[in-house]
């Protein structure tokens, strides 16, 4: 006799997804036909069991909490739109067309070169134009490497990995302001992929983006969500985002530090200040 | 049903020309749904998955809003969302599996043993479900929790019906097993908890504690 079945085997037999020597064995085997007999007849139980199941609450922040990110995506294509718009181009944003979609026939691998170039063209002097509207001279960095190999994303975020304890305030703020507005040119370290992150990083959910969007969006900030520089880093001990912002007056920045489970309905602020826009 | 996905289909058609709030009103009307969904499939034997699901609801949504005009239409929206939804678990369940972890220790519920017969079951049944190889769960949340048909949740899932078929009978015979329901065992070993040795590629998060 082959060997017994054990409770995967029924349970793929009870199924009707046994394999042909289970079904063979059960026919022979008293013991093992037995438990499978038994198995059918828990079934019912245990789905009145599942069915039984409350259905959970839901936090009461869900809703507010996805129309903010919605809300922040939303804003974002936008801000791709103008940039696209802002040149002439299809009200459409800029984007890569896969290669896959292009008939290889008909397209010259030299005209896909130059259409992508022209793209990845596109797609700088849309950020760069967006950063000039901002106001002058804002140090925006280019991730055209970046997203033109992905549709039409949000332009980088110069975000710091500081870890630096902002304690004495507005001051220690004004004073890091141009440093953060540079950020850092890697593209390892635009919005998307900041560094740090690991599983002790105290911050690790606001480096995801649809968080850190969550989070922004509900700070209902005067000139928008969208952020000028980003800094991971500390306030009278503890960790802290640092987001600096557009405020209603262009000569003007906002900034924001909020602790980690910054979040719509709850932005942890620990300081707002609003500072002088640097030259 | 149809005429639930007919609804759908038009949100999704009036998100994509234009309307700013035809997409907010499609998660609004399946939200509470895919939450649960996601809370169960991620319930671990660590406690409380509250916070991770809403996370895990909030980036398969804006997942499924960034890829909305992708949306060919073979499936129904709701199956849509509920894919982008238990992809975004199972994500989440993967890392879990892969990230060293210091076993947190027994939490016994505070209540005290002579509670409501039904509190009590919905409490064993939930850490039952929490304790099933992540795959088994996931099926189980589908067919049994959230009531998909067995054709829907396999393309929810992406793997064949037999697939699910088995995935589902496995799960609820260790439920019967944990549960109690089980007085026959048959003279086989047992099978390990945690364990689902032919289902290829699966981690487990439940861990055989």
């Amino acid at each position: 006799m082959s060997r017994h079945l054990d409770l995967d085997d029924l349970a793929d037999l009870l199924a009707g997804e046994g394999t042909e020597t289970a079904v063979r064995h059960v026919a022979g085997c008293p013991g093992c036909s037995a438990a499978l007999d038994d198995l059918d007849r828990a079934q019912a139980p245990v789905q009145a069991a599942l069915a039984g199941l409350p259905a959970p609450a839901v936090p009461d922040d869900l809703p507010a909490r996805l129309d903010a990110a919605l809300l922040a995506a939303r804003e974002r294509d936008d801000l791709a739109t103008t940039a696209a718009g802002a040149h002439g181009s299809a009200a459409r944003p800029p984007t890569v067309v896969p290669l896959h979609r292009v008939r290889r026939r008909q397209v010259s691998p030299e005209r896909l070169l130059a259409g992508a170039a022209g793209v990845v063209l596109l797609l700088v002097v849309g950020v760069v134009a967006l950063a000039n509207t901002r106001g002058g001279g804002v140090g925006t960095t280019s991730s055209s490497a970046g997203s033109a190999a992905a549709p039409a994303g949000p332009p980088a975020v110069p975000t710091s990995s500081t870890g630096t304890d902002y304690d004495s305030g507005p001051e220690a703020l004004g004073a890091a302001l141009p440093q953060l507005l540079q950020g850092s040119t890697d593209p390892r370290q635009s919005i998307t992929g900041a560094p740090g992150g690991g599983a002790d990083d105290p911050l690790a959910r606001l480096r995801d983006p649809a968080a850190l969007a969550g989070c922004l969006a509900g700070l209902r900030a005067p000139a928008g969500p969208r952020p000028l520089a980003l800094d991971y880093a500390r306030f009278a001990g503890q960790p802290a985002l640092v987001a600096v912002l557009p405020a209603g007056d262009p000569a003007r920045l906002v900034v924001y530090v909020v602790g980690a489970g910054c979040r719509p309905g709850s932005p942890e602020t620990l300081l707002t200040t609003q500072l002088a826009r640097p030259s | 049903m149809i005429a639930d996905d007919e609804r759908d289909r038009a949100l999704l058609a009036a998100h994509l020309a234009g309307d700013r709030d035809a997409f907010g009103r499609l998660v609004g009307l399946h939200r509470d749904r895919l939450y649960a969904v996601a809370l169960r499939t991620l319930a671990g034997p660590g406690g409380d998955a509250r916070e991770e699901a809403a996370d895990a609801v909030q980036d398969a949504l804006l997942s499924a809003f960034r890829h909305a005009p992708s949306f060919r239409g073979e499936a129904q929206v709701s199956t849509w969302l509920h894919r982008v939804v238990v992809n975004a678990c199972l994500d989440r369940l993967r890392r879990r599996a892969a990230r060293p972890t210091v076993p947190l220790p027994d939490e016994e519920p505070a209540t005290p043993r002579d509670r409501l017969a039904e509190r009590e079951t919905a409490l064993d049944v939930q850490a039952a479900l929490s304790t099933l190889p992540d795959e088994q769960r996931a099926a189980l949340v589908l067919v049994d929790l959230s009531g998909l048909p067995v054709e829907e949740a396999a393309a929810v899932l992406g793997v064949p019906v037999g697939t699910v078929k088995s995935r589902c009978s496995r799960g609820r015979a260790r439920l019967a097993e944990q549960l109690g329901h089980l007085r026959n065992r048959g003279p086989a070993r047992p099978v390990p908890p945690g364990g689902d040795a032919p289902d290829p590629g699966v981690r487990q998060s439940g861990g055989a504690t």
